[in-house]
């Protein structure tokens, strides 16, 4: 069957330039908001969720929800560390796991804000357990029991007293950074000490969680869509009369502490594309409109030469398709930009601040686009509709 | 007769088209005496209706000067210019022009919202040059709902209502029927017979020129022969029963 | 200038302005939230009582302070109470349904919070019964608690030792007169708590989140912050004490970069609805270009054209202006119940309704305003050969 030509469609958009200018701009603005709340939500995510092992165990009080409500005695602790056997071990023989005291410390941004920054006491097997993840940019790590610390590379120029050779005053006891250190996930915007001696420092008198890289064939069983131990370790663990406690892989960890914020994006991308979508539609449809009465003699014709009305209805819709085409294009093309560039924000889940990037994954513009080309569909539908249901003979009337 | 009403002096106006300057009218000079009803007739591209948007001061001219009665069109500023075709000249155009969105009274109302006039005033104004145009009963049809010859007559009850002294029409036939252009140029004879108007008429059409007293014909941009005569009365229902 | 032209000309296209109107509607009614949603970050600070200053320790907000300083701290001049506040951190059935909960010393929390008044309920069953708790009155709304009610919450920082739920008595249902203390939060006896602690019932963290004080009428702020804080300069807890505005404003400061961010959108949303209005407007001057130079012929000044254009824009963008505020106003109580634990405070501020208006106005001439000045300019014999 005949269709009408797609380059009258390509003509007439050249034809009205402004308009189809300011709708396609439009839409680009509306698709560029909503990219750019999408890559704010990937990146925060992705940082939790790319930078997370599957071959590393989280060990977490029973009840808490993330390591700052954790809390184990050392001598509980310890029963964890020895009496598991599910730990890969180093080639001296020495089980991969390690005790973590935490907790948010306030620091002072360099801007003048205040911030909290989480201060996490290691032990030198969790620079084992981390392997190559964790490594010294600048200095050097800092001396076990010694009042050093190492500061993450996201951060160390973001807080006052962050840098290098400065000091930092924990309660009473200050302690010098010696190092900037770079992960690729959230430890990033954390500072690192000895575990026993930010414990004094602090006046922390628990461990705040165990973590451990496990052993290969070892099943963790921890179901985090419904948060709660399914089989293996995690049901073992749930119901230990010594010990009893949570135990996740650190990807689902992670995970669970970037959903509250990760939820509330979704929600205010949801309501951005819901609310500016209909507006882009409203847009998309005026002009439409125009093209309609533009070529009124011009689909008249059309019609008295035997073109079917469902030809021109789909010719009007291509076009609109086209409009919602370029502004999803245009639009990504506007948010690209911000691909990459950091920021920071408080993780509701955490109290603390975590740095990182936008990122605008090919699926991310792939989304965007093809809700830009749904937009330009709705925008044209009705004036397509309008078009189809034409009678030739009052389309060629002197108007 | 004392002074022409209008008076044209080496009136020269060029087009620039595409780097070439073509002149359409070339040193032109014209008079015409109040009261009269003339016909500028002549082969398109010959400049007349080039020469009626400089009379009707739409247009202004290269060189020369063009006075109508004590004005001096080429002596004014683009704001004087538009308060004076508000007090002194009505134009009928050959599409008509009325507005889309407003109805008939609306439309003739609309020259008489520059003058300082009260709104009960101005509708009745407004209704009685269309009662002159023999379309009262038609005051609230839009524009799309009456006939070509009924948009024309509104359009010169719209010419008439500030009661200026000139009236220009562009082809003002040019758009209509046979019966309709009669009804028109009656009208334009009786407005020109009756009220006193110096009425010019721009036209391509010899039977619409033969109803004004004088037909001034031009060609490429210069004055041709000047006829004066008899007027034909038009007669719209002859050309009805013909 | 024709009036009825500029009404007409709108009403003639009805479809395409009601989507203009629309569109504009939508895009006022989401800036008034964004911004309200910004306001709402720092509500708290702006509602924040002078006479109260709040102890923390200079460490870490999780970091708890011991007893022995509440004694400490009443003795320092200009002083009147001191309360203590603990975060208690529960949930009611699933972890998803949080909301705040403290456990203070109900007495001086009642002196020194006199914006906290109680709507259901007594005060005096409060006072009474160790059990007793003040329920926030949206948080009552959202999970149905009444007056006389048991409230089951499950400890996360305080588990019972039998693995069961603490059970609270709803005594009262409060609402706050002020936005520094939200509609959604539990107050209990600190008592209850203590108890609980020492006698094993519970494990967690023992100590005091905060302290808050009541200052004497006319004590000086800050002589008695800094007394407070130098008392224990020295340990075994560092403290910083700050004015409640202080306080709350470090939440603020934590959110970082959400107020930028929020303001970008905002900025997208004009940028997007500034096309649609223009685009509108260039396509009506498009259709209205003969009628501009008929109005021109019959002596109508360039002013006047300049106007009826630039009226069009602006009654179009007004009419959508003055609706998105009007939403944005009507749906202020719902979106105050929805948003009550994560934007406790969202409030549609005069500012903001200032901000809407004059974004609207703004809209209204720079959509009007090329289509005006282009009819301005229009020679008349151009504009009466277009074709409508």
């Amino acid at each position: 069957m005949a269709l009408v030509p797609l380059s009258y469609n390509v003509r007439s958009l050249w034809v009205r330039k402004s308009a189809t200018f300011l709708t396609v701009l439009g839409i680009g603005a509306t698709v560029a908001v909503l990219a750019g709340v999408l890559a704010l939500r990937s990146g925060f995510q992705g940082l939790f969720r790319d930078n997370g092992r599957d071959d590393i165990a989280v060990f977490l009080r029973q009840g808490s929800t993330n390591e700052g409500d954790s809390a184990f005695t050392r001598e509980r602790a310890e029963i964890l560390t020895k009496t598991l056997d599910v730990f890969e071990q180093d080639a001296s023989g020495k089980p991969l796991v390690s005790t973590e005291t935490y907790l948010a410390v306030r620091m002072f941004k360099t801007d003048g804000g205040e911030t909290n920054v989480p201060v996490r006491g290691v032990q030198p097997t969790t620079f084992a357990i981390f392997g190559d993840d964790v490594r010294v940019l600048e200095g050097r790590t800092f001396t076990l029991g010694a009042d050093e610390v190492i500061v993450g590379d996201k951060i160390a120029s973001r807080l006052r007293d962050g840098g290098l050779g400065d000091t930092i005053q924990f309660n009473t006891t200050p302690f010098r950074v010696v190092g900037v250190f770079h992960h690729a996930g959230a430890f990033s915007s954390e500072i690192w000490g000895d575990r026993d001696r930010l414990m004094e420092a602090l006046e922390r008198p628990v461990l705040n969680r165990v973590i451990g890289r496990i052993k290969p064939g070892v099943d963790i069983g921890w179901d985090d869509e419904d948060d709660k131990p399914k089989s293996g370790l995690a049901l073992q663990l749930d119901a230990d009369p010594q010990v009893p406690c949570k135990v996740m892989t650190e990807r689902q960890y992670l995970m669970s502490q970037s959903a509250a914020l990760g939820a509330v994006l979704l929600v205010l991308g949801q309501v951005l594309a819901i609310i500016m979508g209909i507006a882009a539609v409203f847009t998309a449809t005026n002009t439409m409109l125009s093209a309609l009465a533009a070529r009124t003699r011009e689909i008249g014709i059309l019609l008295s030469l035997g073109f079917k009305p469902w030809a021109i209805f789909l010719s009007f819709l291509f076009e609109s398709m086209l409009l919602g085409l370029f502004g999803g294009v245009v639009g990504c093309v506007l948010a690209y930009p911000i691909h990459g560039t950091e920021t920071g924000t408080m993780n509701f889940n955490t109290f603390t601040e975590v740095a990182f990037a936008f990122r605008l994954t090919p699926e991310l513009l792939a989304q965007a686009v093809g809700f830009s080309i749904v937009l330009g569909l709705l925008g044209g539908a009705w004036p397509a509709f309008r078009a189809a249901s034409m009678e030739p003979t009052r389309t060629m009337r002197r108007e | 007769m004392s002074q022409p009403l209008i008076q044209l002096r080496n009136v020269t106006k060029t087009y620039s088209r595409g780097g070439e300057t073509l002149t359409v009218l070339d040193d032109l000079a014209l008079d015409m005496d109040a009261g009269g009803y003339f016909a500028l007739m002549g082969p398109s591209g010959s400049g007349k209706t080039t020469l009626l948007n400089l009379i009707g001061g739409l247009d202004r001219a290269d060189t020369g000067s063009i006075r109508i009665g004590e004005d001096d069109l080429a002596q004014m500023g683009t704001g004087e210019l538009a308060e004076w075709r508000s007090r002194s000249v009505g134009f009928v155009f050959q599409g008509f022009n009325l507005i889309p969105v407003l109805t008939a009274r609306e439309n003739v109302e609309l020259p008489l919202l520059l003058a300082p006039l009260k709104g009960s005033e101005r509708k009745k104004r407004a209704e009685y040059a269309l009662q002159l145009v023999g379309l009262a009963d038609r005051m609230n049809h839009r524009p799309s709902q009456l006939s070509g010859g009924q948009e024309q007559r509104v359009a010169i009850a719209r010419a008439i209502v500030t009661d200026p002294t000139l009236i220009l029409a562009d082809e003002p036939t040019g758009d209509l029927d046979r019966a309709s252009a009669e009804q028109v140029l009656e009208l334009l004879g009786k407005l020109n017979g009756e009220l006193k108007k110096t009425i010019l008429m721009v036209t391509h059409d010899p039977h619409a020129a033969e109803c004004a007293k004088t037909i001034v014909h031009m060609d490429k941009g210069g004055l041709g022969r000047i006829e004066t005569r008899e007027p034909r009365k038009p007669s719209a229902a002859g050309v009805a029963g013909r | 200038m024709p009036w009825r032209l500029v009404f007409k000309n709108i009403t003639k296209h009805w479809l395409r302005s009601t989507l203009t109107v629309g569109s504009i509607v939508l895009a006022i009614f989401l800036l008034c939230l964004l911004r309200s949603l910004v306001v709402a970050l720092d509500a708290g600070v702006r509602a924040s009582a002078v006479d109260r200053l709040v102890v923390q320790s200079s460490v870490s907000l999780f970091v708890y302070l011991p007893e022995s300083y509440e004694a400490k701290i009443a003795e320092v001049d200009g002083v009147r109470t001191v309360c203590r506040w603990n975060w208690f951190g529960g949930y009611y059935q699933e972890p998803s349904n949080f909301f705040a909960q403290f456990a203070t010393d109900v007495d001086d929390f009642l002196t020194a919070y006199p914006e906290v008044e109680v709507i259901e309920g007594s005060v005096e069953d409060f006072r009474r019964e160790r059990q007793a708790c003040l329920v926030g009155a949206d948080t009552a709304s959202r999970f149905g608690f009444k007056v006389g009610d048991n409230v089951p919450l499950i400890g996360a920082l305080f588990p019972r030792t039998d693995g069961q739920p603490w059970n609270f008595k709803v005594a009262g249902i409060y609402r706050s007169k002020k936005t520094n203390v939200d509609n959604s939060t539990l107050f209990f006896h600190t008592e209850y708590l203590e108890k609980a602690l020492e006698s094993g019932e519970s494990g967690g963290p023992s100590g005091v989140g905060i302290f808050v004080v009541q200052l004497e009428p006319g004590a000086d702020r800050v002589a008695v912050a800094g007394a407070i804080d130098e008392q224990f300069a020295g340990g075994p807890q560092r403290t910083q004490t700050n004015t409640e505005a202080e306080f709350q404003a470090q939440f603020v400061s934590m959110v970082g970069n959400v107020p930028l961010f929020v303001s970008s959108i905002g900025m997208g949303v004009m940028i997007a609805i500034l096309l649609a209005a223009l685009n509108t407007m260039l396509m009506a001057a498009r259709e209205q270009t003969r009628d501009v130079g008929v109005l021109k012929a019959l002596g109508f000044s360039d002013g006047s054209v300049f106007g009826l254009m630039i009226t069009q824009s602006l009654i179009l963008c007004g009419l959508g202006g003055a609706m998105g505020i009007l939403l944005a106003k009507a749906t202020e109580p719902v979106l105050i119940y929805l948003l009550s634990t994560t934007f406790p405070g969202y409030a549609v501020t005069g500012e903001t309704l200032q901000l809407a208006v004059f974004v609207t106005l703004g809209i209204g001439v720079f959509a009007g305003i090329t289509p005006a000045w282009r009819a301005k300019n229009l020679q008349v014999i151009t504009a009466l050969r277009a074709t409508a």
